[in-house]
């Protein structure tokens, strides 16, 4: 057996080794740190740079993340200052088949809007879909808000909102456009095209086009971090500007200042007076019929009557860019007229317009009920959008909080389920985190 | 007499448990380091591998072979190899993962073959590779050091953790030397296994063929089987990191420094080692890490009573059984 001074030296030799390793550790640790956080962040920005753009990310140590089915991790992204400016969440859908699909979902910073996605293609049995599915699935929710279902009738980019505002009397039905005739400084020419439907604003869509051809569109620009503002990025700022006006339903409840802000939008703090301008031109242009296929013939007309040829102003999605601001037609006193049914009815009709002056198709303005919940089914499809009869639920969540319907993969559910199970868990986890921070 | 003498049998006046403590005393720093790294949940594993070693022990021996031991013997080898089965481990491995390990290196590779001393394999390095082939998805969650040293829900989440190990090609040098990227609890920090192989060298717990024979081996035969990568560039680098961070060194002095299941000649020790040492290499980037590590230790293993046997070389139950003739 062991004698006493045996284990004294043991003893001795325990303490030493137990010093020693705490010393070695120890200054392990502190030249090693700095350099495990420098390369968890490289790995952290090769996989979320191009989900959510951030100066740092950090993993969300949250109970949340472990109890809502499909989330694997969440991260936070942060800007210079450390700032949250968004969240990335890891998600693993399964389809009835066990077939699995493995994304990142980006978030803006209040939980609300989608503003990055990547398929990460490491299922061992994967959902079958393509790049191009995965491109043009998640160009349909880029700035979008959770959660999300298919729209079956075609509806695309439709916000459902339920409103109890009364919209302005007299709307016609269809679609009305007004673009600006001026670029601004960064060379964007704004748009608004609005769509009524049963005399209530339905859709509301506002961008700004780039007269350089190699610039893509802002709400594009904003999201690749191309066109920056304060605040929230542009696209999720413009997109709750048009969600407040399809809640609101006239553009006057916008309620903008003086400056061109409003107070009223959460998240939004960029000047809208071009919208409001725009907004109301559709509007306008809509109590009198001018609808957007008019708008843009007239625009057309004048291009012509430049001796420019119009089609070569056209962009890739046919929009005119082409700034008007030194055409005598929208001089007066200085500023430029931007109203172009005054031309279309005055200047263009006189000439080779004329026989669209009687073109007055019957109206319809049926003011709808204050609230019109869509239907939907468990299987994400929302049979018609605005239907007034509520039903099912959409991956567990209730068809009156879907945000945003979409066409998906050619309305093609077998193809667009799992993409949009993977946007509602992360909606799910958010709905739940949002709250449980407050 | 003899009842209660087992194995390790040395020409020195150090006994068994003398040489037990002095291992567990060298293998400190990979514990601080599995500790301070992983947190309660490294405590935890360690902890329950290390009593379920000895309980698992203490209770077969004295219920099949009460009438050959001695009852006042308490077999601290029994601790070293809960200690050395954990340290193996990924850090967010459950405790049923444990529970599987060290029962299966316990009671079948311990003491199904004779008890203390006369295990063919290495029980902790059997149990290891049991485990990993047996349940591959629960030995797979790989969390970043210093990441919650609270965290302990892992030891209970039966589902099984997903992480991978650290890429250890996008590592940092001083990262390499403290360990401190995610891989198993205790053998990431080459310099805290080469604090604990020096301590057992200058104490001359271990005389050394072993580890020498195998560190040689894998310094030898590394470069010729990554010779293109020399050429090329970043070969040295990737040896460095692969000898100081993959565990080779851990197994170097903690599985081939065990005496049962080594060859007694010190030559053919020295030999073995280096034979294990180019499986090792060999196999070590086909397969998982700790196959490649494992695999040819218990090979290593399995080879020794032929090599003793062929060189004449007594086992350590011949010893024991000839010293109990002798008695008698």
């Amino acid at each position: 057996m062991m004698t006493r001074a045996q284990l004294r030296k043991m003893l001795i030799d325990l303490a030493v080794m137990l010093v020693l390793s705490i010393m070695v550790i120890s200054l392990g640790i502190y030249i090693s740190y700095d350099k495990s956080n420098i390369r968890e962040q490289q790995r952290y920005k090769a996989l979320f740079g191009n989900v959510v753009k951030a100066s740092s990310y950090e993993e969300l140590k949250h109970d949340l993340v472990k109890e809502t089915e499909g989330v694997n991790h969440v991260y936070l992204a942060y800007d210079r200052e450390g700032r949250i400016i968004g969240y990335i969440a890891d998600i693993s859908v399964f389809d009835s088949e066990g077939r699995q699909l493995h994304s990142y979902v980006g978030i803006n910073s209040d939980g609300s809007t989608i503003i990055g996605y990547k398929r990460i293609n490491d299922e061992e049995d994967p959902i079958p879909l393509e790049l191009n599915d995965i491109g043009t699935l998640s160009a349909q929710v880029m700035g979008k808000q959770m959660p999300i279902a298919l729209s079956k009738s075609g509806f695309e980019d439709v916000d459902v909102v339920y409103s109890d505002y009364n919209p302005p009397a007299g709307l016609q039905d269809g679609t009305y456009y007004a673009q600006s005739l001026t670029k601004d400084k960064k060379g964007y020419i704004d748009y608004v095209e609005i769509e009524i439907s049963d005399g209530r604003i339905k859709r509301v869509v506002w961008d700004g086009i780039n007269i350089d051809p190699t610039t893509g569109s802002r709400n594009q620009a904003s999201l690749t971090g191309a066109y920056v503002i304060s605040g929230e990025n542009w696209a999720t700022q413009c997109y709750n500007v048009c969600h407040a006006l399809i809640e609101l339903q006239d553009v006057s409840r916008l309620a903008m200042k003086s400056d061109g802000t409003t107070e009223i939008i959460p998240g939004v703090t960029t000047n809208i007076s071009a919208f409001v301008d725009l907004a109301n031109e559709c509007l306008d242009n809509s109590k009198a019929g001018f609808d957007k296929d008019q708008y843009l013939d007239t625009l057309c007309e004048i291009i012509t009557s430049q001796g420019v040829d119009p089609e070569s102003k056209k962009d890739s999605n046919g929009f005119i860019v082409y700034p008007f601001e030194d055409l005598s037609y929208f001089k007066k006193d200085g500023a430029p007229d931007t109203d172009l049914k005054t031309v279309y009815e005055t200047t263009l009709t006189e000439d080779e317009l004329t026989g669209q002056e009687g073109d007055d198709t019957e109206v319809t303005v049926t003011p709808k009920p204050a609230s019109s919940p869509s239907s939907g089914g468990e299987d994400g499809i929302a049979t018609d959008p605005y239907s007034s009869i509520i039903s099912n639920s959409i991956d567990g969540i209730p068809l009156s909080e879907v945000r945003t319907f979409i066409q998906g993969i050619n309305y093609d559910m077998g193809k667009s389920s799992g993409f949009i199970t993977t946007i509602n868990t992360t909606y799910k986890f958010f709905r739940e985190y949002m709250n449980w921070i407050g | 007499m003899i009842k209660g003498h087992f194995a390790p049998f040395i020409h020195s006046e150090k006994n068994a448990p003398f040489i037990y403590i002095n291992v567990l005393i060298a293998l400190i720093p990979c514990i601080v380091l599995a500790v301070v790294y992983y947190g309660l949940r490294a405590l935890c594993l360690l902890f329950l591998s290390q009593a379920l070693f000895f309980f698992f022990d203490y209770a077969f021996s004295r219920l099949f072979r009460s009438k050959t031991i001695n009852r006042d013997y308490i077999d601290i080898s029994s601790v070293i190899s809960g200690t050395i089965f954990a340290l193996l481990l990924p850090p967010d491995t459950s405790v049923d993962v444990v529970i599987m390990g060290v029962l299966f290196g316990s009671l079948v590779i311990k003491q199904l073959s004779g008890g203390v001393g006369t295990n063919l394999m290495n029980p902790a390095i059997a149990s290891r590779l049991f485990v990993s082939i047996v349940i591959p998805g629960k030995l797979s969650g790989f969390s970043e050091p210093l990441d919650n040293f609270f965290k302990l829900d892992t030891l209970i989440d039966f589902t099984g953790r997903h992480s991978s190990m650290g890429d250890t090609a996008r590592i940092y040098a001083v990262e390499v030397l403290a360990g401190n990227f995610a891989t198993f609890i205790g053998v990431g920090s080459g310099i805290a296994v080469l604090i604990g192989a020096f301590y057992l060298l200058f104490k001359r717990i271990v005389r050394g063929y072993a580890f020498f024979g195998y560190v040689i081996g894998i310094i030898l035969f590394y470069p010729v089987l990554h010779i293109t990568d020399f050429i090329n560039g970043g070969g040295f680098r990737a040896f460095v990191v692969f000898f100081l961070t993959s565990g080779v060194l851990f197994i170097a002095i903690y599985a081939l420094g065990d005496f049962t299941t080594m060859p007694m000649n010190p030559l053919m020790r020295l030999i073995a080692s280096f034979v294990c040492a180019v499986l090792t290499v060999i196999i070590y980037e086909k397969v998982d890490p700790i196959t490649g590590l494992c695999a040819p230790v218990l090979l290593t293993n399995i080879a020794t009573p032929t090599i003793d046997y062929y060189l004449g070389t007594l086992t350590h139950k011949e010893i024991r059984n000839k010293k109990a003739g002798d008695a008698l």
